[in-house]
């Protein structure tokens, strides 16, 4: 794990926002991408955090902390850039019970990033929710995220559901659970999943280079 | 028996291969009824799980509740032979509340700074650009360039312009350049100190320069430095004079 990931993570433990959040400033001008900052350096964070309590080196209130000083962090570092506005659409939520929701959150902002309109709506969200929030807005992609094991078999009805709205919605699934599980059992043939912030820019690429959403 | 069965909280006797030998009625509420401990041990917790096995100790770990949820629980093991007590306390979950209150609280607060940041910027591009009309650089015919300056000269008018006017009198190819002071207000010593540099960049360029239209309270500031092949005068005219010759 590099240097400034590890620098990060204690940074968000401490609860030091003015720190983190220069730090992540200090690696963009120095000519890192989004995609590379919210990966390598935010995520691997995060993921620290994790082995830390793993580890029993910190407490559950600690995780706390560094989470709320990661999601301040993230949100006032994407408020500097500047977004193109366009007319693709994309909804972001957690299936019920999650309360994971930074993976998504940085996804979201890569696709402001690329000029997309986006709508959080946030972790725990139940599927009637969803639904009318879909329907009223009619995004082109519906992206889900789950973390916790066994939340995966909810995510089956929210992405049958979601698939079935008559603007054919594209849905996405982001996920850590992707690198140890296979999840299409849980999905659609028509579903992409999404591992890493890599992917997911060159898959927005795609859609801008004129290929059509959902094209296989 | 009863003693263990009545306890408030969630608790277990287990032995060291972590079977559960007894379990407290709280216990099977909040996780069913559990043969061994590791069922309901969250499979990324089972570093700790080892430990507890080994020590008497408390640490934190994922449990799966009887409603089949994860959730984060203290837990604490007391060995005593080859027997131990354990007993499992709830992460208190009004703490996810008051993080989610204060977390709005923040990015209410922060949303008013970026809007306000938004705004300072949008006020500072205005002002660059304002400064950047205060010495426009004016092509007179082909050999001569005519920068009319406005309003106070200082640092901030001398560092919006003196780069892009010196490159602009390059680019044009002129030689000789008037620059007019009539309309300028006040001078300030910085502002004055870039205006020299100005002044050398433009003699390395070669440029004939003509400082024109100085006010009297203007000369105190131009008077002490040693541009001699800059000449001053009253208006724009073909031979100029020096001020102070
Ligand atoms: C932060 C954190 C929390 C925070 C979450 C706050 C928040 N707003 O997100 C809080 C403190 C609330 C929390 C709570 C809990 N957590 Co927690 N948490 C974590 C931790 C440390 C980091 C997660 C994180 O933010 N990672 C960084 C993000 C960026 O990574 P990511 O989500 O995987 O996203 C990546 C990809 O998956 C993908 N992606 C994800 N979503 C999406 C969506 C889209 C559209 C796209 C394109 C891509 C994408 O993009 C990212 C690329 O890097 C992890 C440790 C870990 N290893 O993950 C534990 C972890 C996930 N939590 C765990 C547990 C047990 C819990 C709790 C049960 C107990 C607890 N610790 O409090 C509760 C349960 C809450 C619930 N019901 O959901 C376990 C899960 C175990 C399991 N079997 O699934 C973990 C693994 C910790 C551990 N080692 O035990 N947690």
């Amino acid at each position: 794990m590099n240097t400034e990931t590890i620098k990060l993570a204690n940074l968000m433990l401490e609860g030091a926002a003015d720190e983190s959040f220069s730090l992540l400033c200090t690696l963009r001008n120095e000519g890192w991408t989004s995609v590379d900052i919210y990966q390598k350096i935010v995520s691997g964070a995060m993921q620290h955090v994790g082995e830390l309590w793993e580890q029993d080196d910190i407490s559950v209130a600690d995780e706390h902390l560094a989470t709320a000083t990661c999601d301040f962090m993230i949100s006032r570092f994407h408020a500097q850039i500047k977004k193109q506005p366009s007319i693709q659409k994309a909804m972001f939520l957690c299936v019920e019970e999650e309360q994971h929701t930074l993976g998504m959150k940085m996804a979201s902002f890569l696709f402001e990033e690329n000029g997309w309109q986006t709508r959080m709506m946030g972790a725990n969200l139940p599927l009637d929710h969803a639904l009318k929030a879909a329907g009223k807005w009619k995004p082109d992609v519906i992206c889900l995220s789950v973390t916790i094991l066994y939340h995966l078999p909810l995510l089956e009805s929210y992405v049958k559901t979601l698939e079935t709205l008559p603007f054919y919605p594209q849905i996405m699934v982001g996920s850590r659970l992707l690198a140890t599980y296979d999840l299409s059992p849980y999905c659609t043939p028509r579903t992409i999943f999404i591992t890493n912030y890599q992917m997911l820019a060159d898959w927005i690429n795609d859609q801008s280079e004129g290929n059509e959403i959902g094209a296989s | 028996m009863g003693l263990l069965n009545n306890m408030p909280l969630p608790t277990f006797r287990i032995d060291r291969q972590l079977n559960v030998l007894e379990y407290s009625e709280s216990a099977k509420r909040r996780f069913g009824s559990q043969v061994r401990l590791g069922e309901i041990v969250d499979e990324e917790s089972y570093r700790k799980l080892v430990k507890l096995q080994e020590q008497s100790a408390t640490v934190e770990m994922a449990l799966l509740t009887a409603a089949s949820k994860l959730e984060p629980f203290s837990v604490s093991v007391q060995w005593e032979g080859e027997e131990a007590f354990v007993q499992c306390v709830e992460i208190n979950s009004k703490l996810a509340r008051l993080e989610q209150m204060v977390y709005q609280q923040q990015m209410r607060l922060a949303e008013a700074d970026f809007q306000l940041m938004e705004k300072k910027e949008e006020a500072e591009d205005a002002l660059i650009k304002m400064k950047e009309r205060s010495a426009p650089l004016i092509s007179l015919n082909s050999r001569t360039a005519l920068i009319p300056m406005f309003g106070n000269l200082d640092d901030a008018l001398m560092d919006q312009t003196k780069d892009s006017l010196a490159l602009q009198f390059h680019n044009g190819g002129y030689e000789q350049l008037y620059i007019d002071f009539t309309a300028v207000d006040a001078i300030t010593l910085l502002g004055i100190e870039q205006f020299k540099q100005f002044i050398d960049t433009l003699l390395l360029l070669d440029a004939n320069i003509h400082i024109v239209g100085i006010k009297p309270v203007h000369a105190p500031f131009l008077k002490d430095h040693n541009h001699q092949s800059v000449t001053y005068s009253s208006s724009i005219q073909l031979k100029s004079e020096s001020l102070y010759s």
